[in-house]
């Protein structure tokens, strides 16, 4: 076989360019000044012909399901886009530098592990704190968290863009991520204390019997099986679920009370939970706030179907959120000098409703939300 | 000695405890119907978790951005490639790209359809993993737009493939039959066809047909891909061991595999075997026998072997797929070159030193196909000047060819009598469809209402191919050169007036009878 080297200088010929234009992307709109290498790599790769607005191809799809069903068709979502394309994580998060994110948190957590251990940051923890919450609620946040990946399945199949895709693809690793660092924690501390288990059982038992956390299960198990617009399950998710109880549970009960109880290790688990939600929540505004709610042609009704949407599961949201007030007395520690969960409730709706509701015009104040909380 | 307490969580004992992360939710179906049933308790191989994955493919990333923006961008490596197989690279990462984008939503499908978390956890990782390959094959095209001498094509495939005559094949063999239907037929589709049997020669097989002609880019990339492969062919190998314990499974599981095979086949054969020995100045192992050897005995022989203990047979049409093996690529190479314009890249026509490569590895080529490269060469087919385009050879012989339903290949295959004596048309709901072979036409009498999308002959009856070009921006930054061109050289480059003079039409053969016509 002949063989061409690529140091070998007969082939280093100077070639005059057959042509000037070597950026790709004429043909997409950069989402800031200039397409950026996230928009290079990741932008049209969805192949959608043109009645899938935003799409650049033709025809339709060639290999369906039985009964015939297309690879994407617009009626898989209720929501309209003039074009679904427009949509960006403003986070830019493709695969290269996601996976670098998470290889650091992991670095960054087996450091912790490994020193926190050595230097006794396990010994204060509260025991009512350790077998009630550590054991068998943030245990139930495993199922939580699992259930939550389960439900973007669908979505990274059924999305219509490469962006949108990757996006919800990063929201389905943060969730399991979490799942698994709980669990992580619970072997870390079962090594070093009698009153935590690695056994999922406690923990799995919480999240089925546990009255604090059956509204929770609801709307994990509602958004895994039975939502089937991907759009909708995203909302439902990212708009309501998660800003509202996610900051509850994760932040409010787990985070902030952990130290009160002489837990280092919690809240740096929750830690990268709240930095994939907040991440998350970055390019859920984009989709709903400025690509849907603020569509040339469909913005209207998107908010229309965004109300729709959030009268399902805005109720059964507050109710986890209340549900889950239970919790506030688990420990003696939280029963005299926790700040309660009306103050909670309090912060995390008046940032859902000063951010949130607005993009979908919905009307309830910070107090109404609370009372539905504390009811 | 410190004597401070240790203690030690490792990933493997994480990932002990993902069987228990679920629980049984009764409204739970899956999304995507199955006939299939799944054995809740099956294993991965890989056994990661979300971290510790992401550490290994950051290593994988940090090598391979490494090598790009390094030592290989101070070599300027994508301006010291072949001209010639830098062009089928404008091909290949596109249409790679469908695929590995397609997979993503089939590693999704499945994750959402089966019971073991186990299952689900490799699946993901299998979705991340498609991520990073579509970015790495947009990166790819990105690379070489910075550096090589022609950039058009590597900047703008994404939007003007959809004018391309072998597109659909594409689209519709590592797409749309990988992420739609029974989740089971997507994997089988995915994973034990395209990346078990396929990606071996597509990818690695490439990566030496690539180096030797000057492209230390492809290879820098590919075999990076080539590396998560291995996770999605074990992924594929438990599926089906998640179904095979069950007696009902085995009626449907060989018919699967047997039309997985025939429709990955059908597209992925032609096209990387017309890469390999017509795109390569320097050539490798000749095609047939990469093929064979990969194909035929790595995966047809060992890989299913393995599965035969489960009652898997090698797929029925394998043996047809082996005759196509040997001349379908040099027809596919023939056909595009008839259709140029269309095509995207700068292809020329074989030149003598191929003459004699193929001949000497393909005994009788040269009265099969040769002569037909030789009479394009001879009467100036590359030339602007002449007006006339190759497929002249089917409007003067007025050779039909037709687009199969199922495939959406042309029927060309293995060559193109061949293929015009295997076709069948039928009709069916006020709509003529052609069906290149017994194998597909299998699959259509069973579920024609799987296969209703127009083809290529379809789209674009009555259209005029510069009006084409003009409408899908195949050309380049002067708005009159074509991207595309029948040759490699620098002067004499087609403009959209030159084509629209040759005055080739193209037609729907179901209801005309020709596929082109001149006018």
């Amino acid at each position: 076989m002949s063989r061409r080297l690529l140091l070998n200088p007969d082939f280093d010929e100077v070639v005059e360019p057959f042509e000037t234009r070597r950026t790709m992307g004429y043909y997409a709109n950069p989402y800031r000044q200039r397409i950026s290498e996230y928009e290079k790599v990741l932008l049209y790769a969805q192949p959608s012909p043109d009645w899938i607005p935003g799409g650049l191809g033709l025809g339709g799809w060639t290999g369906k399901f039985a009964g015939g069903r297309g690879a994407w068709e617009n009626y898989f979502t209720e929501a309209k886009s003039s074009d679904w394309f427009a949509f960006r994580d403003p986070g830019s998060r493709w695969e290269q530098p996601y996976v670098q994110e998470k290889a650091e948190e992991w670095r960054e957590a087996q450091r912790y592990m490994e020193s926190s251990v050595a230097e006794r940051l396990h010994d204060d923890i509260d025991p009512e704190w350790a077998e009630r919450i550590i054991t068998r609620v943030l245990g139930a946040f495993i199922h939580h968290d699992y259930g939550l990946f389960m439900a973007h399945a669908s979505v990274v199949r059924d999305t219509f863009t490469d962006v949108l895709r990757v996006a919800a693809g990063t929201g389905a690793l943060d969730h399991l991520d979490t799942a698994q660092m709980i669990q992580a924690q619970r072997m870390l501390l079962a090594q070093v204390r009698d009153d935590v288990t690695e056994d999922i059982a406690p923990a799995k038992e919480a999240w089925l019997t546990d009255p604090a956390l059956q509204g929770a299960r609801t709307v994990v198990e509602r958004l895994w099986t039975e939502s089937y617009d991907p759009v909708e399950t995203l909302f439902g998710m990212y708009m309501v679920y998660e800003p509202l109880f996610g900051r509850f549970a994760r932040r409010e009960l787990l985070h902030h009370h952990a130290g009160l109880h002489g837990d280092h290790c919690t809240p740096r688990t929750m830690w990268s939970a709240l930095r994939a939600g907040d991440a998350a929540a970055r390019w859920a505004f984009d989709l709903f706030e400025r690509v849907l709610a603020g569509d040339p042609n469909y913005a209207a009704y998107n908010v229309k179907v965004m109300r729709m949407w959030a009268e399902t599961w805005i109720p059964l949201t507050l109710a986890a959120m209340a549900d889950l007030v239970g919790l506030w007395d688990a420990t003696g520690r939280m029963r005299s000098a926790s700040a309660g969960p009306g103050a909670a409730a309090r912060r995390v709706a008046g940032e859902w409703a000063k951010a949130y509701a607005p993009v979908f015009g919905w009307e309830a104040t910070v107090d109404d939300l609370v009372a539905e909380v504390l009811r | 000695m410190l004597s401070a307490p240790t203690a030690k969580v490792t990933p493997q004992g994480v990932h002990q405890w993902l069987s228990e992360f679920g629980w049984d939710v009764d409204s739970r179906r899956s999304k995507y119907p199955t006939k299939y049933t799944f054995n809740k308790h099956t294993k991965e191989q890989f056994k990661l978790i979300v971290r510790e994955y992401s550490r290994m493919e950051e290593e994988k990333d940090s090598r391979q951005f490494g090598s790009l923006l390094d030592s290989l961008a101070r070599l300027s490596a994508g301006s010291r490639v072949e001209p010639r197989w830098a062009e089928v690279m404008k091909l290949v990462s596109n249409f790679l790209e469908v695929g590995e984008y397609g997979a993503m939503g089939t590693s999704a499908a499945l994750w959402d359809a089966v019971e073991s978390p186990e299952q689900r956890n490799g699946y993901l990782a299998q979705v991340e993993d498609e991520v990073r390959h579509v970015t790495q094959c947009g990166y790819l095209a990105n690379y070489f737009a910075t550096q090589y001498q022609d950039p058009a094509g590597f900047t703008d495939f994404r939007k003007f493939r959809f004018a391309h005559p072998f597109f659909g094949p594409d689209r519709n063999c590592v797409l749309d039959h990988a992420l739609s239907g029974d989740p089971v037929q997507m994997s089988v589709n995915l994973q034990l066809v395209a990346e078990a049997a396929f990606t071996n020669p597509l990818i690695v097989a490439m990566c030496e047909v690539a180096a030797a002609n000057g492209d230390e880019v492809t290879p820098t990339i590919f075999l990076s891909i080539e590396s998560d492969e291995l996770r999605h062919m074990a992924n594929g190998y438990q599926t089906i061991v998640s179904v095979v314990d069950d007696p009902d499974n085995m009626e449907y599981l060989q018919t699967d595999i047997d039309n997985a095979f025939w429709i990955n086949h059908k597209f992925i054969t032609p096209f990387v075997g017309a890469a390999f020995d017509y795109f390569a100045r320097h050539k490798a192992t000749p095609w047939a026998q990469t093929w064979d050897k990969w194909v035929y005995e790595d995966w047809g022989g060992i890989w299913l072997g393995r599965l035969s203990r489960f009652g898997v047979q090698s797929p029925a049409p394998l043996a047809d797929a082996k005759r196509d093996a040997y001349w379908a690529h040099h027809y596919a190479y023939a056909s595009a070159w008839a259709l140029w314009p269309l095509v995207g890249v700068r292809f020329e026509l074989p030149d003598q030193r191929d003459f004699d490569w193929l001949e000497g590895n393909y005994p009788g080529w040269y009265d099969e196909i040769g002569n037909i490269f030789e009479h394009w060469r001879e009467d100036g087919y590359d030339d602007p000047a002449n007006h006339a385009l190759g497929v002249d050879l089917f409007i003067n012989g007025k050779i039909p060819v037709y687009i199969c339903r199922v495939c959406q290949m042309p029927t060309i295959m293995p060559t193109f009598y061949d293929g015009l004596t295997n076709v069948r048309i039928l009709e069916y709901g006020g709509r003529k469809h052609a069906l290149c072979s017994e194998w597909c036409e299998r699959m259509y009498l069973k579920e024609p209402e799987r296969y209703t999308g127009q083809n290529f002959f379809e789209l674009f009856d009555g259209w005029e191919m510069s009006e084409i070009v003009r409408a899908s921006g195949m050309v380049r930054s002067d708005g009159r050169t074509l991207t595309s061109q029948p040759h490699l050289r620098s002067e004499r480059l087609w403009t959209l007036d030159d084509l629209q003079q040759c005055g080739v039409v193209i037609r729907d053969p179901l209801k005309h009878g020709q596929f082109v016509e001149r006018v």
